[in-house]
């Protein structure tokens, strides 16, 4: 087996999917100041509900749908309990992914009686070819060819750089997470933006979860994110909270990660040291051996109004 | 007195219910009896003599992961990273264990714990050092630690370490003179089967809490660290060296951490399984939340969480409806209604309130 | 003219202090209207009120005429009333036109035309003449940048009513001729001004009229035509000139302290103390008598080995302290009441003999090897507590529940019972009662028959009359003068202090 091929770089976008999806996700509640480390739990929450709906509907549309809205619901219950509550923000994040360890494999178990997975779908999202650039050689078949999460997660992207950079959301958001004070006496709204970012988080990264469950695979399986929203995390810090050095972040890890598949008992390097690239790079980057990431300066406190 | 202890822990108790509650809307949801499965927690977790150290038996590395939790929160530092530091605690015990095997045990068994605190405070020493150093966030430098401690770990016992002939990656046994006795073998009067896991490292935790307590009641350490905690500029304006302080305390932290490796190493399995942990570390930071840091509440608490995962194994067995991992959602509505401080805030205000009327 | 805003009655409590009480104000339109007092005579508070950050607790505003309900900044800023807060408030990694828009962005196909608001800040800054670099972030601005930019930011928003709260305190005198310009032109403009300070000679040049606050009353109004230095000072201060006691200097002629040309640079190169020189003997109280903000606190920090200085040296009792560090300074006999005492002197989570014994830890009898001796820690805290008269006397209480007079005296007693060599008082009496003022006023001259090398740093005139032995004047980091109490009058010393010229005299 080749090591190098284009199976590799296919593969690289499909595993750095639910990575930009979910990191992108993050970004937007980080910027406004609420540390999300509940992102792990809100993709398990995704692929679970998708799984559920697309299964009972046999649509894989209404999965992502019904994947997207229940990471809108737990981000919400992450964002009650830090902003509204004033609670710790990694302590409500712990919560919530320990809640997404227990949840989903309850209520599969009650109702499939199984509770480590869900039963296979039929029908999961289709694959889109992308005309004129899938009749053109090598390219086509790197670039075309994927369903329709992978292809939303660059617009993601894309139009997140552009929504925090050139609207007055994004100009807020970030004025909330760096000097909730400042924006406050200019008679920003704090709670609410806050609450837009977390919410938005927990729309992408449902979406990422759904991608796993009826786009990448065709099932929900316990524990099938397996450290991927802190993976995400780790993007979104090594990408030092901008949309396209995340997304790059992203694609270095999705590389790492399908390397670490292809290369499993092939060569000497061992798997799990391959797998350990993105924690190593973000401590580095933490300490500030390369370059240095400085995180928007309010996050993790939470905000008391008056 | 039981009033005035009622009121200082007004929020836990209420969070204590409302969990209660609100997990009993869902058992009932999906169709069991709440009260018939809580009965079954109850007394499959403190029914007998035989079942109480069954509980204890999953208490005890949640008193070790709580209690590390608890230190480094008294400083002000939050240790996430219980979980690299119980693996690679676990591991060196199991390495120790059966590279010296032929070792008496009065030496084997001291060296062994030793290792599992020096392993474990060295991951504690990590995040430790970079926070005083260069100001990097523990939170972040922990929870990728625990990544790459895992890491390391699994290439440990997949790769050079892995026994022979197994199919899933665990270390050999390590040798017997290593071995902790079982509870049930120490104190035969209370009648505990020497088939229950529940072992002398148990005695050991408690022995950690007294400790802790101790240092924070009865040292110039405790003092330190908790000045530290409080208020790191008017604790170094009294002369405090503020950094060394965050540092040792990482190492404390970890080397409790460490710890669970005895318990699982020692006193359970006898070698090192590759994802042996149930998420001590992380649901140690609930301990400790839950024991607002103490090391009596540490314990407490940590029984508790050691019930419901008593617990949670029957109930899998009494009741085809509710599977073990209901475990994870007790435990998960707990934090979430623990940590919502104001929630219970604006509850006391307005019950105040309405007494002044 | 007529009154564009009026404050009936305004009252409002903080806790145990009360910041406003029954306050009047009437500022007129387009005029340039000062407000002067001393450090927590609620001017601050008073204008948190009219912008809507501090609820008062009872009281009317009229803002031309009109009763008005102002009930958060927004409805301040609806009402054209802006201000420019005295720690400004800024995103500092955003460059000054985003921080000047934000809440207010003006629009183009709902992308932020940063384009037109660039337009309409820079039409702002020419008719005012307020330069700055629009594209730099914030945090790579100088101080007079940052506040022509609070200031445009307030201008943006087409306030009329501009308050400015100690808008010098962090400017160099260039700048504050800069600013004064500015204001001129925004009155011409049609603007009305609040401008506060404490600074007597720069509201003496910029004002129309200047209202006196002191302990959170409002003392006066007057025009600014009809004030005098000497008389503002005395009206500012308290009026009555202090008692001297008759004999002063009781020790030996034996230096104890000796700071020889300690000097301090900021980041950014500008010196913050230059030079300063000084002895103190054993039984002496030397003074620093300065307006805040001119190198005190820095000079504390100096001297107990909490801030790095360039150069210079601090010897007590013949040691040179070569090792700048906190520890190695209270090793050596140095202990200080710092000037702010919840941030630095105690930590209000610690239980009060916790608390008291903050920084001795290590010294026998409390310790030894490792190990707390809560004997001689209680026997140690109960005499403190009953010395110093600390109410209620439960040493087991949390810090944070006592009153701030006790608070005060928990840092005095752990400090004073120690006998230091040199010891530092920084504002000891500040947010203090009279009784307690008098009684920490007592324990310091015992500290002095003790033989202690007392620093008082304070901006209580009154106080250093009362105590010192010698006052060092304070002025733009240098010490300009030193002076002995008997020798110079409350009205020569206080224009010493507000202009540093000892030609004055």
């Amino acid at each position: 087996m080749e090591l190098f091929d284009i199976g590799i770089l296919t593969s690289t976008i499909r595993l750095s999917t639910p990575l930009i999806l979910c990191a992108i996700g993050g970004l937007y509640s980080e910027r406004g100041g609420v540390v999300n480390i509940a992102l792990e739990g809100l993709l398990l929450f995704g692929a679970f509900s998708a799984a559920v709906v697309a299964y009972y509907t046999g649509n894989p549309w209404l999965g992502l749908l019904a994947g997207a809205v229940t990471g809108v619901f737990i981000a919400f219950l992450h964002g009650l309990v830090s902003i509204t509550f004033l609670g710790d923000q990694i302590v409500s994040g712990m919560g919530i992914n320990i809640l997404a360890l227990g949840v989903p494999a309850v209520f599969s178990g009650a109702f499939f009686n199984t509770p480590s997975s869900t039963p296979s779908i039929e029908k999961i999202l289709p694959s889109l070819n992308i005309p004129v650039i899938e009749d053109i050689p090598l390219l086509g078949e790197i670039l075309s060819g994927y369903t329709v999460p992978v292809y939303l997660s660059y617009a993601a992207v894309i139009i997140t750089y552009f929504v925090l950079f050139y609207t007055i959301f994004g100009l807020r958001l970030r004025a909330v997470g760096e000097n909730p004070k400042a924006a406050e006496s200019l008679g920003v709204n704090v709670i609410r933006y806050k609450y837009y970012g977390v919410l938005l988080s927990g729309l992408l990264a449902g979406i990422g979860g759904a991608f796993l469950s009826v786009g990448h695979g065709t099932q929900f399986i316990k524990n099938m994110s397996a450290g991927r929203g802190y993976i995400a995390l780790a993007a979104l810090i090594f990408g030092k909270w901008h949309p396209f050095k995340t997304l790059l972040a992203c694609l270095i890890f999705g590389f790492a990660d399908a390397l670490q598949m292809r290369l499993q008992g092939v060569i000497g390097i061992p798997v799990q040291f391959i797998q350990m690239i993105p924690y190593i790079l973000t401590i580095l980057v933490i300490v500030g051996f390369i370059g240095k990431a400085v995180p928007p300066a309010a996050s993790g406190v939470p905000y008391r109004k008056g | 007195m039981i009033i005035k202890f009622l009121k200082n822990n007004f929020a836990l108790i209420a969070s204590f219910l409302a969990s209660l509650i609100l997990s009993g809307i869902i058992i009932l949801l999906l169709g069991e009896n709440p009260f018939r499965i809580f009965g079954i927690f109850i007394s499959s977790a403190f029914g007998s003599w035989n079942n109480i150290a069954y509980t204890l038996f999953f208490a005890t590395p949640l008193i070790f992961t709580g209690l590390s939790v608890a230190v480094c929160f008294r400083c002000g530092l939050f240790n996430i990273g219980a979980e690299g530091q119980l693996y690679m605690g676990a591991f060196a015990c199991a390495y120790v264990g059966f590279t010296f095997a032929d070792f008496p045990g009065y030496l084997l068994i001291p060296l062994s714990i030793l290792f599992s605190i020096g392993a474990g405070g060295f991951i504690g020493l990590i995040p430790g050092y970079l926070k005083a150093k260069t100001g990097a966030h523990e939170v972040i430098v922990t929870i990728m630690l625990n990544f790459i401690a895992i890491g390391f770990t699994g290439y440990f016992v997949s790769g050079p370490f892995k026994n022979p002939g197994d199919l899933i990656p665990q270390t050999q046994l390590i040798s017997e003179s290593a071995h902790i006795p079982k509870i049930g073998e120490l104190f035969g009067i209370l009648g505990i089967k020497s088939s229950i896991p529940l072992n002398f490292s148990f005695i050991i935790a408690v022995f950690i809490c007294l400790l802790v307590y101790f240092i924070f009641k009865y040292t110039t350490f405790g003092y330190e660290i908790k000045a530290v905690g409080l208020n790191k500029k008017a604790a170094s304006a009294s002369g405090i060296n503020v950094n060394r302080i965050i540092i040792l305390t990482f190492v404390l932290g970890g080397a409790i951490a460490g710890l669970v490796g005895v318990n699982e190493v020692m006193g359970y399995r006898y070698r090192f399984l590759d994802g042996f942990s149930a998420g001590y570390g992380y649901l140690g930071i609930a301990v400790a939340l839950l024991g607002r840091n103490h090391p009596a509440g540490v314990f407490i608490s940590a029984v508790i969480f050691g019930a419901v995962m008593r617990g949670g194994l029957l109930v899998d067995v009494y009741s085809d409806k509710i599977s073990k991992d209901f475990v994870y959602i007790i435990q998960g509505i707990l934090i979430l209604f623990v940590v919502s401080g104001e929630l219970w805030n604006k509850f006391r205000i307005q019950i105040d309130a309405e007494k002044q009327r | 003219m007529k009154p564009c805003i009026r404050l009936k009655k305004i009252s409002k409590r903080f806790g145990s202090v009360l910041a406003n009480d029954d306050v009047n104000l009437t500022v007129y339109s387009g005029e340039i209207h000062s407000i002067v007092g001393g450090n927590g005579a609620g001017k601050t508070t008073l204008m948190n009120i009219l912008y809507g950050l501090v609820k008062p607790d009872s009281g009317e505003i009229f803002i031309n005429g009109e009763k008005t309900d102002i009930r958060s900044s927004k409805n301040a800023i609806s009402k054209d009333i802006g201000m420019i807060h005295q720690d400004f408030l800024f995103i500092e990694n955003m460059d000054a036109v985003d921080n000047i828009i934000l809440g207010k962005e003006p629009l183009k196909m709902g992308i932020v035309d940063k384009k037109k608001a660039k337009k309409k800040i820079k039409n702002l800054s020419e008719k005012y003449h307020l330069s700055f670099d629009v594209d730099k972030n914030i945090s790579e601005l100088s101080m007079g940048e940052r506040q022509r930019i609070e200031i445009v930011k307030v201008l943006y928003r087409n306030a009329k009513i501009l308050i400015l709260d100690e808008p010098t305190a962090v400017l160099t005198p260039q700048e504050v001729k800069e600013l004064f310009n500015i204001l001129r032109a925004l009155k011409k403009g049609g603007s009305t001004i609040i401008f506060i300070s404490h600074k007597l000679k720069e509201v003496l040049e910029i004002s129309d009229r200047i209202s006196i606050m002191r302990s959170g009353r409002m003392v006066k109004t007057l025009s600014a035509k009809d004030a005098e230095l000497k008389d503002l000072a005395v009206k500012m201060i308290g009026g009555e000139l202090p008692e001297i006691e008759e004999k002063h200097y009781q020790g030996d002629e034996k230096v104890l302290v000796s700071v020889d040309n300690l000097s301090l640079k900021s980041k950014d190169g500008k010196k913050i103390l230059k030079d300063i020189s000084f002895e103190i003997k054993s039984g002496e109280i030397f003074g620093i008598a300065g307006i805040e903000g001119n190198g005190q606190k820095e000079l504390e920090e100096c001297l107990t080995g909490n801030l790095i200085y360039d150069s210079g040296s601090i010897t007590v009792e013949c040691a040179i302290l070569w090792d700048i560090s906190s520890k190695y300074f209270k090793d050596n006999g140095v202990s200080r009441i710092p000037s702010n005492r919840n941030e630095l002197g105690l930590i209000s989570g610690f239980k009060l003999y916790e608390n008291l014994i903050l920084g001795y830890i290590n010294d026998k009898p409390f310790s030894n090897f490792c190990l707390l001796n809560y004997n001689e820690i209680n026997k140690e805290c109960k005499k403190i507590v009953k010395d110093y008269d600390i109410e209620p006397p439960d040493i087991y209480q949390l810090t944070e529940n006592l009153s701030g007079g006790n608070q005060q005296k928990v840092v005095i007693g752990r400090e004073f019972s120690k006998e230091p060599l040199f010891l530092i008082a920084a504002h000891p009496t500040r947010g203090v009662d009279i009784k307690g003022s008098w009684f920490i006023h007592k324990k310091l001259r015992e500290n002095r028959e003790k033989g202690s090398a007392v620093l008082l740093i304070s901006s209580d005139l009154e106080e250093l009359f009362t105590l010192c032995d010698r006052i060092g004047v304070i002025y733009n980091g240098e010490i300009v003068d030193i002076v002995k109490p008997e020798n110079i009058t409350f009205d020569e010393i206080g224009v010493l202090m507000l202009s540093g010229l000892t030609s004055f005299r």
